[in-house]
């Protein structure tokens, strides 16, 4: 029909759509299946919040402190190399 | 969470200023994609290890940085290098093959692709209502650990907003079709996840 997408593959375009435009003749087809299924229009919905949970989950990682506080006193070690050199030698 | 930073010149400034609380600052911002970038090229192992020494790097050659990128896209750019240079030899390779296989048996489809299950309507439409709670959080983390290697590192590098499409198909070695398939089949995974917590409450 219209050669319009299968639900299968609309499932698939609506992520590729996340990343990248389709093609415009496969974006309107796309647009019209979602037009007449009610089931791949919550699919689409629940695949964007979906890609949007796990960014924000990505994001909500912690450093750990031990590793934060290495890297702190290197950082003012490499910009004073001077005090870096004395408590060496002391 | 602090994305709050400053622009980037002035955060390069404070940088080669030696502020070390402008340092923190970049660092805890930038710590979720650094991690899951550096532990999906090599492992949970030594991922915090290639952040550091990423980070050496970026210190070394800051004052050579030209701007001609996001300091955020060259910082992720040096340490998708570095996690490279460190990759598991004896990387587990799932050939697309398999993927595929399964996604054409997938019992959520009938024999011309249309659903013959359906979704539940969840209960949330923003990330930070929908990942309240902690269950799901860890189921999330346990079910995209247990993804095949690639699909896992294509998630989790587009995942960190840090790279283009073709970036990543040149870190993971993949055509850009492939790359598309990758992310499809780790996304609808996890939105099964978060669908079976929605209707069952349980991981």
């Amino acid at each position: 029909m219209l050669g319009l997408p299968s639900c299968k593959q609309v499932s698939e375009q609506c992520s590729y759509q996340l990343d990248e435009d389709l093609p415009m003749l496969k974006r309107a087809r796309l647009k019209l299946h979602l037009a007449i299924c009610e089931q791949c229009r919550r699919y689409v919905k629940q695949m964007k919040l979906t890609d949007a949970s796990v960014r924000y989950w990505v994001r909500g990682r912690r450093m750990p402190s031990e590793v934060k506080q290495q890297l702190l006193t290197q950082f003012q070690e490499m910009n004073n190399p001077d005090t870096g050199k004395k408590d060496d030698s002391q | 969470m602090s994305d709050k930073l400053p622009a980037d010149d002035q955060l390069i400034k404070q940088l080669l200023n030696q502020d070390s609380s402008a340092f923190q600052q970049v660092m805890d911002a930038w710590y979720g994609s650094m991690y899951y970038v550096a532990s999906s090229i090599t492992s949970d192992a030594i991922a915090d290890e290639v952040i550091q020494e990423t980070w050496i790097s970026v210190l070394k050659s800051l004052p050579k940085f030209e701007g001609r990128s996001s300091l955020k896209s060259w910082v992720m750019r040096i340490l998708a290098n570095e996690a490279k240079t460190r990759r598991r030899k004896e990387s587990r390779n799932v050939s697309l093959e398999q993927i595929e296989d399964s996604w054409s048996t997938d019992p959520r489809f009938d024999s011309v692709g249309h659903w013959q299950t359906t979704t539940s309507s969840w209960h949330a439409d923003s990330p930070d209502q929908l990942m309240q709670a902690d269950e799901l959080k860890n189921c999330i983390q346990k079910h995209i650990d247990l993804l095949p290697e690639k699909q896992k590192a294509a998630l989790m590098l587009r995942e960190t907003e840090s790279y283009e499409l073709d970036e990543i198909c040149n870190i993971l070695e993949v055509t850009s079709s492939n790359v598309r398939v990758l992310l499809h089949r780790a996304r609808d995974k996890v939105l099964q996840v978060i669908d079976r917590f929605e209707r069952e409450g349980k991981c």
